[in-house]
């Protein structure tokens, strides 16, 4: 390839790149929209409209360009945010098609089917500096607690609620980012092609920009830039090689290898070749611990005793280290002081069809207790936690939380109040390390906003710092012996387990919910969370939990409550309710099954689970 | 009056090869998850297999037709084992088969651009009947006659191999849950395979309908038949058969209602801005179903 040829290939790869930001955008919050392409057409349109043929294009056309970019995004978002993803990805492949129709018949403006020339001054100074800004603030924002609040939405929008997470507000934010920056490519575009007609911004443009994206690594913004460079200036590269057309057929393959091989991205092959993880070249986190230095043993909680030590010695021993290293935690406890119980129904009912998943339940949890909620499956636990949290709004009846009722509140109003609340199935952000991941359950808490995490300001940075610095204190009080910048979606079970729980702790709940927390857990690990549970408890949280595991409820609960086919059967504490008849009933069916199941055990001298 | 009706006959017959070409869509779409962005070239290579077919080896063109969708079968099998299969049990969500589907439309398009270059090729004037049928004074052509009565067989067969059989079962809880279904006994590999022919087949056959009924054949012409049959599908409901044939008809009779009506330009916009409207306000389609997650 020609020096020039390269030199406007290259001009091309980083408008391109530009491009495949503007979707990795609010790709990064789970939505996968191509509506950014609009915002490119309205930028580059409105660069030929006020550049038509001569005249010096300026900053200030390129920031009008992000304005209007991001504006449209923003208003197109009130609409396309309130669809599920794969329509709102149909959505906004219909919005292109719309928008190629409107430019082709608006030809006063856009000058119809034939287009429009546009001035073609902005050169290589224009374009690298757009780029440079562009990657700063996406490495920003990624560190800041909106992109980590980001990550978590994309894992999962529920999660994110019940960490305080409005996941539509972040998603808002992150789509209108995406929509700014691709009103400046756009108008860069123009500016390059020196033309613009209906099929710049069309189809083409959207699935070059996507196929970039996924490409160079879709959980990475710089794989969005290495993607778009590969597939801008790999077809050049073909041309080199193979005539007309067997060159595209050859990108064509070149594009399948690379999905089939490389599944992460391109950006993938770094951990061959042991670069340094881009990205983490500066500090991500300023103060944090060189790479290597192991934590203090002492502190660090065994995951798996030595045999012949299970039972209460083990218990023992876990409960001492966790004694000897436990940091004070009244600081994350309760904001304000509150009478009464911490949680509170009253006559709760929800309705599926005809199932009457709850059934007029009232209870109040006390402050400070650890209340556990038992029952068979399909009793209405989980129901009755949705309900309590504000995933599911009740039919009948009311939410009261630490005094405030919440009837109907949005799952993330409920979750700023004071609750935090984990999921039966684990569902850690990919691409977050275990730090990062505790971080963003403090979202709620902070203050700083994206800008001042753009602008790099101080207060941003100190805000940033001290959140680190609680996330390694929650590590050490949950017990967590794996290095702080390790994949969190990497761990096994039972740590994946520990780092939800700090996340949950990071937004200083007054109130934890935990959904079967020990479920796929042995005997060893449930006894430890049982120990993490009662020094929680000990520091003035609440805890609820639902459970399956009597032995863990009966040894660490205060109280307890069983529900069997949406009502309560049973409430006071543990070893009483399940002492009861009817809960017994509940669970093992006839009562001659119960006394047979008795009888058998004791025939067998089983020392009983 | 006449004229209305006259179009409306029109638009049923052009549904009709949207029709063919949405169920083919959407049996890949809703039982694989797998947004196929190649379908509009496999509709585009069907009509170039059945027109070499025709013209080079001279077969009778019913066989040209049904000859063509097999192949074009095959082919899609072809793009399955190589493009999608080894993402399957990668769990890599919407992504990765769209972005490997691009990669087998880029390949597709261009290859049918050398083989059958810039030109427009069309059948030659023996092998297409072209009759035409005076019914109440409106003038329904044969081909339109065949295309109809192609959709509704297809509509029918595909309805009951889906429904009725055990074949059928097995392709719709491929789409639910494939791991399960493996468990179950059911050879996953072969009812994904036999899937993405069927899909694909349809899909030629649309194609080759379209190829006869115009008698345009370009590199490119099947990728207006994607972006209808897209619409059709996503308007009709996804996994519905029923809806597929609906919103076939459907968008049949709106292209042609608003290139007579309105203008031929704002035809295309029409079909766009019925699909964004419908994604509003209604998105899961007329006849889809919704599915609700467990918290």
């Amino acid at each position: 390839m020609s020096l020039s040829a390269w030199e406007s290939n290259g001009q091309l790869a980083i408008v391109y790149a530009i491009f495949a930001l503007s979707l990795y955008a609010p790709l990064s919050a789970g939505v996968l929209s191509v509506a950014s392409v609009c915002s490119g057409a309205l930028g580059g349109f409105l660069l030929a409209v006020m550049m038509p043929a001569s005249g010096v294009a300026s900053i200030y056309t390129l920031l009008l360009a992000a304005l209007i970019g991001g504006a449209a995004a923003f208003i197109m978002s009130f609409v396309l945010l309130r669809l599920d993803s794969h329509y709102l990805a149909f959505a906004t492949i219909a919005l292109i098609l719309v928008t190629y129709v409107v430019v082709l018949n608006a030809s006063s403006v856009t000058g119809g089917a034939v287009g429009r020339v546009a001035a073609g001054t902005l050169g290589w100074a224009y374009l690298c500096v757009a780029l440079v800004v562009c990657c700063w603030t996406f490495a920003r924002i990624r560190l800041s607690r909106t992109g980590l609040a980001a990550a978590v939405v994309r894992a999962d929008p529920l999660v994110a609620s019940g960490i305080g997470i409005n996941p539509r507000h972040i998603q808002r934010a992150l789509f209108t980012v995406g929509g700014t920056v691709a009103g400046v490519a756009g108008a860069l575009l123009a500016s390059l092609l020196e033309y613009v007609d209906p099929t710049t911004f069309y189809t083409p443009l959207a699935f070059t920009s996507l196929a970039a994206v996924v490409l160079g690594g879709a959980y990475y913004w710089q794989g969005a830039v290495i993607g778009a460079f590969v597939f801008t200036l790999l077809p050049y590269l073909l041309q080199e090689y193979f005539s007309a057309n067997l060159d595209q057929v050859a990108d064509g393959v070149v594009i399948i290898a690379i999905v089939i091989f490389f599944p992460g991205g391109l950006i993938e092959m770094g951990k061959w070749i042991r670069l340094p993880e881009l990205g983490r070249l500066a500090a991500v986190v300023p103060g944090r611990p060189a790479a290597g230095q192991v934590l203090d043993t002492e502190k660090a909680q065994p995951t798996s005793l030595p045999a012949g030590t299970a039972g209460t010695a083990g218990t023992a021993r876990t409960a001492g280290t966790v004694q000897r290293g436990r940091p004070d935690l009244a600081q994350y406890t309760a904001r304000k002081e509150h009478d009464g119980a911490a949680l509170e129904v009253r006559s709760l009912t929800k309705i599926f069809g005809g199932l009457r998943a709850v059934d007029g339940l009232s209870l109040a949890v006390p402050t400070g207790s650890i209340f556990g909620v038992l029952g068979p499956n399909g009793a209405g636990k989980t129901t009755f936690i949705n309900l309590l949290s504000g995933v599911l709004s009740p039919d009948e009846g009311a939410t009261i939380v630490l005094g405030q009722e919440t009837t109907g509140w949005p799952a993330y109003r409920v979750a700023r109040l004071g609750l935090a609340r984990t999921y039966q199935n684990i569902r850690l952000s990919q691409g977050l390390s275990v730090l990062e991941t505790i971080m963003s359950g403090s979202y709620s808490r902070q203050r700083s906003t994206m800008a001042a995490a753009v602008a790099a300001l101080p207060g941003e940075r100190r805000e940033r710092r001290a959140c680190a610095d609680e996330a390694r204190h929650l590590m050490e009080v949950v017990g967590m012996s794996a290095a702080e910048d390790r994949r969190a979606a990497t761990l096994a079970y039972g740590e994946q387990r520990r780092v939800e729980i700090a996340r949950a702790l990071a937004s200083h709940p007054a109130i934890l919910l935990l959904d079967e927390p020990t479920a796929g857990m042995n005997a060893q690990e449930s006894a430890q969370l049982g120990e993490l549970l009662r020094s929680l408890s000990g520091q003035g949280i609440t805890i609820v939990l639902i459970e399956h595991n009597i032995r863990l409820v009966s040894e660490f609960c205060t109280h307890a409550a069983v529900m069997h086919s949406g009502s309560l059967i049973a409430t006071g504490r543990p070893d009483d309710c399940l002492a009861q008849e009817e809960v017994q009933l509940a669970y093992f069916g006839r009562r001659s099954d119960a006394e047979r199941l008795e009888s058998l055990r004791i025939l067998r001298s089983d020392p009983g689970d | 009056m006449e004229l209305f009706f006259q179009q409306t006959i029109n638009g049923l017959g052009q549904g009709a090869i949207i029709v063919v070409f949405a169920i083919g869509f959407s049996l890949i779409f809703s039982n694989l998850g797998i947004l196929n962005v190649a379908q509009g070239t496999f509709a585009t290579w069907g009509a170039i297999v059945a027109y070499y077919l025709c013209v080079d080896a001279h077969l009778p063109i019913w066989l040209c037709a049904v000859v063509g969708a097999l192949a074009i079968g095959a082919l899609g099998v072809a793009v399955d084992v190589i493009c999608f299969a080894p993402l399957r049990h990668r769990s890599t969500g919407l992504f990765a088969p769209l972005i490997s589907s691009i990669g087998a439309w880029i390949v597709l398009l261009n290859v049918a651009q050398i083989v059958i270059g810039a030109n427009t090729n069309g059948f030659p004037s023996g092998a297409v009947p072209r009759l035409v049928i005076h019914v109440f004074g409106l003038y329904i052509t044969s081909m339109v006659a065949i295309d109809v009565a192609v959709a509704i067989v297809v509509a029918v067969a595909m309805g009951l191999l889906i429904n009725r059989t055990r074949f059928g079962a097995s392709v719709r809880a491929i789409g639910l849950d494939e791991r399960t279904i493996a468990i179950a006994g059911i050879n996953t590999r072969v009812v994904a395979l036999s899937t993405a022919f069927l899909a694909a087949a349809m899909s030629g056959l649309a194609g080759v309908l379209s190829g006869l009924t115009d008698n345009v054949i370009t590199y490119n012409f099947g990728e207006s038949l994607l972006i209808v049959g897209f619409a059709a599908v996503v308007v009709g409901g996804v996994g519905s058969l029923g809806g597929c044939v609906l919103g076939g008809f459907a968008f049949g009779l709106i292209q042609v209602y608003s290139e007579q009506y309105v203008s031929s330009a704002f035809s295309d916009a029409i079909t766009y801005s019925v699909l964004l409207l419908a994604l509003i306000v209604r998105p899961r389609g007329l006849f889809g179903r919704t599915l609700e997650a467990r918290a």
